[in-house]
């Protein structure tokens, strides 16, 4: 055989390996495909001139004003027990007026559920402010990689607080105070409740506990197959170790909502993304 | 001697090429025969589900979805509105779905087990259509 | 060779027991089939080893068959088995250099007589040693953090060498890939030495009065011997790949293939085969990998494990510089330390320093491979059920061929293991101790020179089991 030929043989086998080795490399994860780097949503949180004394109501036509931002919400399936359905989206309005800041929520829900009772349970709502805001941005959950801070608007609780109603139909019920939904099945102690809003702290999965000081205000109303609810706290952090802290710029956020009627609580919720806060 | 060398030269063509035709034949084969979609589970940042949708006719008898963890971490799979969920999809394990298409519309399907810091993100349509 | 020498006392060095003297053993080694049947069949397996490699990319090497077979399986098979066992029996149904010796020979089963295809370059002089596959072999493990692991990199770490096996055949003459580039030749070479079986000639007489050495130029029934050496007067298993090309090719049926006591060949030294300084190299350099493989696989160190693993470009570039430092220079540092109070001690001025240190460096060869094989054992016992596994499903694709592709990952004996491989350790050392006296009597001539010079060289192979035993046993 002549030299050349041997010579080409060799190139060719080393082409062929080459190629070989280049597909292979670029299929290593299965087929390439080009993978979009999701942004995540931002929430304006501009100034206003404005005051919101809840114990009037939440200002409706005031927030009717602003154009809210629509925040798309998803099924929670990490813990289980896993909800029954999904609320897919969530209305979210926010300001400050340098003394407070307020975030206002509205979501569509067939059935207005605030009496709890036997499988009854409330509808709800929830803001998470991760505490470590070097946390991995992706890590939405209570505080998987660092610390949170979540404030959690319940129906059942808003009518004991603004409206001194008895949340419970029978006295008895199973999902008594949230996080605690697996353990107590009957009332065994009587919370006094400081507000409408539980104002919790997290640091890891399944360890939500409500803060011992209570700073978050909020109120909601149920119209029309809507819910919308106000959340009020002083802009700065009273407590800077435990309280969500907002300063100009930007920080990170997350919202829930959870449809009672669907028999979610606990870990059965919607929730969305990381939205991200634009503090002006 | 020369039938031998081709028995021989048979043998290497059989046990290299023949091979390798041999093994993609019958998995193309059984893919059609036994499965009606492959489904490839990854974690958002290397590529999300292959692929992210899977069209789906109304009123087939059976669909079954033949699930792969390329990874190697631990990947779930659910479509929560219709009911269908498997549990942990261990590194390599390879699992399948079976389900009746009896309801029309556009589903989510996603990822149930904390497999990456965007898991969040592992997400897909089914349409039934 | 002392006519009497008994190793421990009991089993006589010049022991031999021929195999194929059993009339089926030695039609089997005269058939042309043999070994090409084996070779077609480990041809099988690897093409199916590499299309798992291909296809499995990046996923789960616990579930691949390609990373289970060749890391799990066949890697544990070579160093507990075949090696120590059989010497280089791998080499003899290894299928990497199947399609080079095809081009060359124009043949698979048959043979062809005359000038071999190929351009059939002398392999170059400065190069006929194992430097290549020392530094190869070594180059290889800076990667074991991925080819053990990632499928896809076992892909190109065999797929290469079948290439470079491939393109070395059809540019040098005949097994000149074997011989000096294989990055699993060196070390079987290296630990061949110890097997406990030979190949060799029996009758000198009819090989002396044979004036056509047919096992070297070959003749109608098989080739002349495509490694190069010349089977009618070898003594060392190293260099020999058992491709039984002379069994074929003698008129005289003067070939055997024998069992023997392990170790026998750490004793020869002839001027056709003399120890060398790169064949101990690759004891300390083989010592030193098994030294880190530990450390960084069975070892509790995770930040090893990371450096390994490329989890950082700066902790792997510390961890081969420290790995080939350790290899190249620390081990073979430190026995030149020993070597020269084994000089010392033993008052000789004759004997050259080099003659010293290369000569004891064979030492490491039993100490070496019952490192090996220890880690073996610690691979084998906790891993081995994963190939129950992907025999069943070999591309992660579902498949169930024998039933047992949900079979669970069940270590064995790994209470034990630990004890296993102190055990190992242990008898690998008193055959070290053994052969290394007499290694130390051919050295110094003189006994009581032998004994004194002795001494730091037993303290050394001490002091390295007691470390390893250390490490194994925590």
């Amino acid at each position: 055989m002549k030299k050349s030929v041997i010579i080409l043989i060799c190139i060719a086998a080393v082409i062929l390996f080459a190629l070989l080795v280049n597909y292979g490399a670029t299929h290593v994860r299965g087929v390439p495909v080009k993978i979009v780097e999701q942004k995540a949503e931002v929430l304006e949180v501009p100034f206003f001139d404005k005051d919101i004394d809840l114990n009037k109501g939440i200002a409706t036509d005031f927030w009717s004003g602003l154009k809210p931002q629509e925040i798309k919400l998803i099924y929670q399936l990490m813990a289980l027990p896993w909800p029954k359905s999904s609320t897919p989206m969530v209305k979210v309005t926010a300001f400050h007026n340098t003394k407070d800041i307020y975030f206002y929520m509205e979501w569509i829900d067939e059935t207005e559920d605030k009496i709890l009772g036997v499988n009854k349970f409330s509808d709800a709502c929830a803001i998470m402010f991760p505490m470590d805001e070097k946390a991995q941005a992706p890590t939405l959950m209570m505080g998987f990689l660092g610390r949170a801070d979540i404030w959690h608007w319940k129906a059942s609780r808003d009518i004991q607080f603004w409206l001194k109603e008895e949340p419970v139909n029978n006295k008895v019920y199973v999902d008594l105070y949230y996080p605690f939904e697996d353990k107590e099945t009957l009332v065994v102690s009587k919370e006094i409740v400081k507000s409408a809003v539980n104002d919790l702290t997290a640091i890891r999965v399944g360890t939500v506990t409500p803060k011992e000081n209570q700073y978050v205000e909020g109120r909601g109303f149920y119209n029309q197959g809507v819910w919308q609810v106000v959340f009020k706290r002083s802009l700065k952090a009273v407590d800077a170790q435990n309280d969500a802290i907002f300063n100009s710029g930007k920080r990170l956020c997350a919202f829930a909502v959870w449809n009672g009627s669907k028999g979610e609580r606990g870990g059965r919720k919607s929730i969305s993304d990381w939205v991200e806060l634009l503090i002006k | 001697m020369q039938k031998k060398e081709l028995i021989a030269g048979l043998l290497v063509v059989l046990s290299t090429v023949g091979t390798v035709a041999g093994i993609y034949g019958i998995e193309n084969y059984r893919r059609k025969k036994f499965y009606t979609v492959e489904l490839i589970a990854r974690a958002p940042e290397n590529g999300n589900w292959y692929p992210q949708q899977l069209k789906i006719p109304y009123g087939m008898k059976e669909v079954k979805i033949l699930i792969r963890n390329i990874e190697t971490v631990t990947h779930g799979f659910a479509i929560p509105d219709l009911g269908v969920a498997v549990g942990q999809i261990k590194a390599g394990e390879v699992k399948v779905v079976r389900f009746i298409p009896d309801k029309r519309g556009t589903f989510p399907f996603m990822c149930t087990v904390w497999c990456s810091t965007r898991h969040m993100q592992m997400r897909g349509e089914l349409i039934i259509e | 060779m002392d006519n009497k020498d008994k190793l421990f006392g009991l089993i006589d060095l010049n022991w031999r027991f021929e195999l194929t003297k059993f009339k089926q053993v030695g039609k089997l080694f005269k058939s042309r089939w043999f070994p090409l049947l084996p070779i077609i069949v480990n041809l099988f397996i690897f093409v199916i080893i590499l299309l798992a490699g291909f296809i499995g990319g990046y996923s789960s090497g616990s579930y691949n068959f390609g990373i289970m077979i060749v890391w799990i399986l066949w890697w544990v098979m070579l160093m507990f088995i075949l090696v120590p066992g059989f010497s280089r029996s791998w080499c003899l149904m290894c299928p990497f250099p199947i399609f080079s010796d095809w081009f060359q020979r124009k043949r698979l089963f048959g043979v062809r007589q005359g000038k071999l295809e190929g351009l059939g370059l002398k392999w170059p002089k400065q190069l006929k040693n194992m430097w290549v596959m020392n530094i190869g072999f070594l180059v290889t493990t800076f990667f074991s953090g991925l080819f053990t692991v990632k499928p896809f990199a076992t892909f190109v770490l065999l797929g290469g060498i079948i290439l470079l096996a491939f393109l070395i055949g059809l540019i040098f003459e005949k097994r000149s890939f074997c011989l000096y580039v294989c990055p699993v030749s060196g070390f079987q070479g290296l630990y061949a030495q110890f097997a406990t079986a030979e190949i060799r000639r029996m009758n000198p007489e009819l090989c002396k009065n044979h004036k056509v050495k047919t096992c070297f130029v070959g003749n109608e029934c098989g080739y002349g011997c495509p490694w190069m050496l010349t089977p009618f007067d070898f003594k060392k298993n190293t260099y020999c790949g058992m491709c039984l090309e002379c069994f074929k090719t003698c008129p005289y049926d003067n070939m055997g293939f024998f069992l023997r006591p392990p170790g026998v060949d750490l004793l020869s030294d002839t001027p056709r085969e003399p120890r060398r300084l790169d064949e101990a190299w690759k004891a300390f350099i083989m010592l030193g990998i098994a030294a880190v493989f530990f450390l960084t696989m069975q070892g509790p160190w995770g930040v090893l494990k990371d450096m390994v693993r490329q989890a950082t470009f700066k902790g792997w570039l510390i961890f081969i510089t420290l790995h080939s430092f350790f290899c190249l220079v620390g081990i073979p540092g430190i026995f030149f330390i020993f070597s020269c109070l084994s000089k010392l001690f033993s008052g000789n001025k004759e004997v050259s320093l080099r003659q010293i240190f290369i000569n004891f460096a064979y030492t490491l060869v039993p100490i070496g491979l019952g490192v090996w094989i220890a880690f073996s054992v610690g691979i084998i016992l906790p891993n081995g059920s994963y190939l129950i596994h992907v025999i069943s499903d070999p591309f992660a694709w579902g498949w169930n061929l024998f039933g047992t592709a949900h079979f669970p990952w069940t270590p064995v004996f790994t209470g034990s293991l630990g004890y296993i491989q102190g055990f190992v350790l242990v008898i690998f050392y008193l055959f070290a101790t053994a052969l290394g006296f007499r290694l130390s009597k051919q050295t110094y001539l003189d006994l009581s020179q032998a004994k004194r010079g002795w001494i730091p060289i037993l303290i050394f192979l001490t002091l390295v089991t007691i470390l390893f035993l250390w490490l194994y046993l925590g």
